[in-house]
């Protein structure tokens, strides 16, 4: 287990959502388990895990559409998402439309769900439409709508009365390239709006350009929370090398943990002590004379971490 | 309530729009107003006035058959006439009356089928009988619709006449006559007898007639007329509504929510409003459609009745008002509104277990059998609103709506109607209860159906 954050636990007033040991139980299955978590305000938060680690079980009792079995849940200060649903938007993992409803009337009828006035849901519904380049289809039924358009109508219905906090759970899944990059201009114009946002998904690329902050889940256990710098920062450094030589004089350089051998002939990884400096590798393979085809620094990526922390917890 | 009333607002609006709905609706009126309306019509249309032959070797019957169908247009003219003069007094542009058509008319036997004796002629008159050949009368060409064939002796009038036509089915000929023949049979033996013709007429109309009372009313008043009689059935006919508007609304209960579970909205609609506002934004939804459209049944055959010339309309006018009085209409509407929300709820839970409508519909097939019961229950409820069967069905909820709107005319006692008020509005609640708790631990479930136990499982998780 990483250590936990070691920052002093934010303030109740700081926190969008903060979850303390929620367990929730199916009968017998037990999908998450004594899940304690800590949203600050104002920051893109991701829930990271595999599927079915937990991540849309967490959103929904966030969102009291399940009660937890056991342990607290508190969103905007309210016991209840419903008593501060003004506040809040959501997109569901799977989207759904009424198909024989137009985009606009849509989108105003969620954001009357939430409280906003009808007429000035419908006129903020439309400008949105034309915000996001569907400008055409306001008038269009649901059911006429590409699958990318209907999606993207579901993102605005989530965020047409301007909530303070958004949950989108898989927001990316089912979207071509360039509707993924609508979304995350969305969710980019909303954090520059201030707004918190809370998205899952197992998609690592978007966590590491959106996230400021993750929390990794893995059936149902929070196995990592903290920043990204943090999470890459949980996995040693390394050096990747190539070469026709044996670089096992290489343990013996200060700061090198380990020396792994790669699929592929002559591929090599040097594990680095946190601290430790590559250049020193670099002198001590041209002391030990090992020849080098090709040498390279690798920093770990977000996948790298998933994988630590998803096998370490499948191997357990 | 703001939210549910929002739901409710959406839900209305899905369903009126729909092309189903509005047919429906245009549709109603259209079908009361034809069949009131048609079959007078298509009789003015389809029956031309029809040719009939006469053979009449004594020449004694000939004139019976002409003055039986002569009085019987009078009569009907007469008829027609005094309706014309109503409405003559109310609007005074009215135009003028249209005789009424004539049924029949005789026709001379064409010259050219009279053969040397009588089974020749009718052998003769055979193609006109059959349609080949035709016959000219003042609406031109015409098949020959009957043969009516005397016997050559007067005295054998009574079990020697002939009727020939490729139309036994309709009687209307045939019976105007024989009751002509008989009527002039009799008032000869009559007469034969010594009896004088004025006292034949009078014996002829001795009748008996029973004042029909009823005991339960005041003094004085215990005297029943025929509108009253017919009172205990009209609420037949808010029963037939009421399983109509049912299914109706149950189809679209069941279509709506499966929709939404299928498409996975109901997560959205759970975030933003708890499964009690959305369960009751649903029912009131439907409900508000339901109800549009039996106001607009309603008002569709207030309409024809009111334009509705001839019998129903004068039947139907006093009907209505002894079903629209308070004592009547409060109950009828309690029950109605009860009723309706014990199977909607119902409905609205075993929807939200379903993934598809196929699955839906077979959880619907007992729910429809319960619905039939009170159903085919109706006629005998109808004909003894007081009895056993009646006030046993009365206090199953299930069946209370139907049963006590069908008995309601025949004034069951009062603590009835507030004790099955009472005890519905306890089984509403607790349905209400009970489907709330499926529709929420249901509407986020996945996979097929649950088994009893499971559903049992949903009821107290």
């Amino acid at each position: 287990m990483p250590p936990l954050d070691p920052r002093p636990a934010p303030s109740m007033s700081d926190l969008a959502l903060r979850l303390e040991h929620v367990t929730k139980r199916f009968d017998t299955f037990t999908a998450v388990d004594d899940l304690s978590l800590a949203v600050p305000f104002g920051c893109v938060y991701g829930f990271l895990g595999p599927n079915g680690a937990g991540k849309t079980t967490t959103i929904r009792m966030s969102l009291s559409i399940y009660e937890p079995t056991m342990g607290r849940v508190e969103i905007l200060g309210a016991r209840s998402a419903l008593d501060v649903r003004a506040q809040i938007g959501y997109l569901p993992e799977e989207k759904g439309l009424y198909k024989k409803m137009k985009a606009k009337d849509l989108i105003a009828f969620f954001g009357g769900l939430r409280g906003m006035d009808p007429g000035e849901a419908r006129r903020e519904a439309v400008r949105l439409l034309e915000r996001y380049g569907l400008g055409g289809f306001t008038d269009t039924r649901c059911e006429a709508l590409s699958k990318g358009m209907g999606q993207k109508v579901q993102v605005l219905a989530s965020v047409v009365h301007k909530p303070r906090f958004v949950i989108l759970d898989e927001p990316f899944s089912g979207l071509d390239p360039v509707n993924q990059q609508v979304l995350e201009q969305v969710i980019l114009d909303l954090r520059a709006q201030g707004t918190t946002i809370v998205f899952s998904t197992h998609i690592m690329e978007h966590a590491e350009r959106l996230c400021d902050r993750i929390v990794l889940i893995g059936r149902g256990k929070r196995l990592f929370d903290g920043t990204i710098v943090e999470a890459k920062r949980s996995i040693p450094r390394s050096v990747r090398l190539h070469t026709a030589s044996d670089p096992e004089p290489l343990r013996a350089v200060r700061g090198v943990t380990d020396v792994v051998r790669l699929e592929g002939d002559g591929h090599w990884a040097i594990m680095l002590a946190e601290g430790a400096q590559t250049d020193e590798v670099l002198r001590a393979c041209f002391r030990s004379g090992i020849e080098l085809s090709s040498f390279e620094r690798h920093d770990p990526s977000l996948r790298d971490v998933f994988l630590k922390f998803v096998g370490e917890e499948a191997a357990a | 309530m703001k939210y549910a009333l929002r739901i409710a607002f959406r839900e209305f609006g899905e369903h009126v729009k729909t092309k189903g709905f509005i047919i429906g609706l245009i549709l109603f009126p259209v079908l009361v107003f034809a069949g009131f309306r048609v079959p007078a019509i298509l009789e003015q249309i389809s029956k031309p006035t029809r040719a009939f032959a006469v053979i009449d070797p004594t020449g004694r019957f000939t004139a019976i058959v002409d003055e039986a169908v002569e009085r019987d247009w009078q009569e009907r003219d007469d008829k027609a006439r005094l309706v014309w003069l109503e409405k003559k007094k109310a609007d005074a542009q009215l135009a003028d009356h249209v005789p009424e058509k004539r049924l029949f008319r005789r026709v001379e036997v064409p010259p050219e089928a009279i053969g040397a004796d009588l089974s020749e002629t009718i052998a003769n008159l055979k193609p006109w009988l059959t349609g080949e050949r035709k016959v000219h009368t003042d609406d031109g060409e015409q098949e020959l619709f009957a043969l009516i064939v005397f016997p050559p002796v007067a005295g054998q009038v009574r079990k020697g006449v002939q009727y020939w036509s490729t139309n036994l089915t309709d009687e209307a000929l045939s019976k105007l006559v024989s009751r002509a023949l008989a009527e002039d049979l009799r008032r000869k033996e009559y007469t034969e007898k010594g009896i004088p013709q004025a006292e034949v007429e009078r014996i002829a109309r001795i009748d008996v007639k029973f004042d029909d009372k009823d005991p339960r009313k005041a003094a004085g008043e215990e005297d029943v007329g025929t509108a009253e009689k017919l009172r205990q059935w009209a609420p037949v006919g808010f029963v037939y509504l009421m399983f109509v508007a049912m299914m109706t609304v149950a189809q679209m209960l069941l279509s709506s929510t499966v929709e939404e579970k299928a498409s996975r909205i109901f997560e959205v609609l759970l975030s933003s409003v708890t499964p009690w506002e959305l369960m009751l934004g649903k029912l009131i939804g439907v409900a508000a459609v339901g109800l549009t459209m039996f106001a607009a049944w309603l008002v569709s055959l207030f309409v024809v009745l009111r334009f509705a010339s001839g019998g129903v309309g004068e039947v139907a006018g006093p009907l209505m008002s002894l079903v629209f009085t308070p004592g009547v209409l409060v109950p009828l509407a309690a029950y109605f509104l009860l009723g309706f929300l014990l199977y909607a709820s119902l409905l609205l839970a075993l929807g939200s277990l379903c993934n598809t409508l196929k699955e839906a519909q077979n959880f619907m097939s007992p729910v429809m059998i319960v619905l039939m019961i009170p159903l085919f229950a109706m006629i005998f409820v109808a004909r003894d609103p007081n009895g056993v069967l009646a006030k046993v069905l009365s206090w199953i909820p299930p069946f209370t709506p139907f049963t006590m709107m069908n008995r309601i005319a025949g004034d069951p006692a009062g603590w009835e109607i507030a004790g099955t008020l009472g005890l519905l509005l306890v089984s509403v609640a607790l349905m209400l209860w009970l489907a709330g708790r499926i529709f929420r631990n249901g509407v986020l479930r996945t996979g097929a159906p649950p088994k009893i136990v499971e559903l049992w499982r949903l009821l107290r998780g």
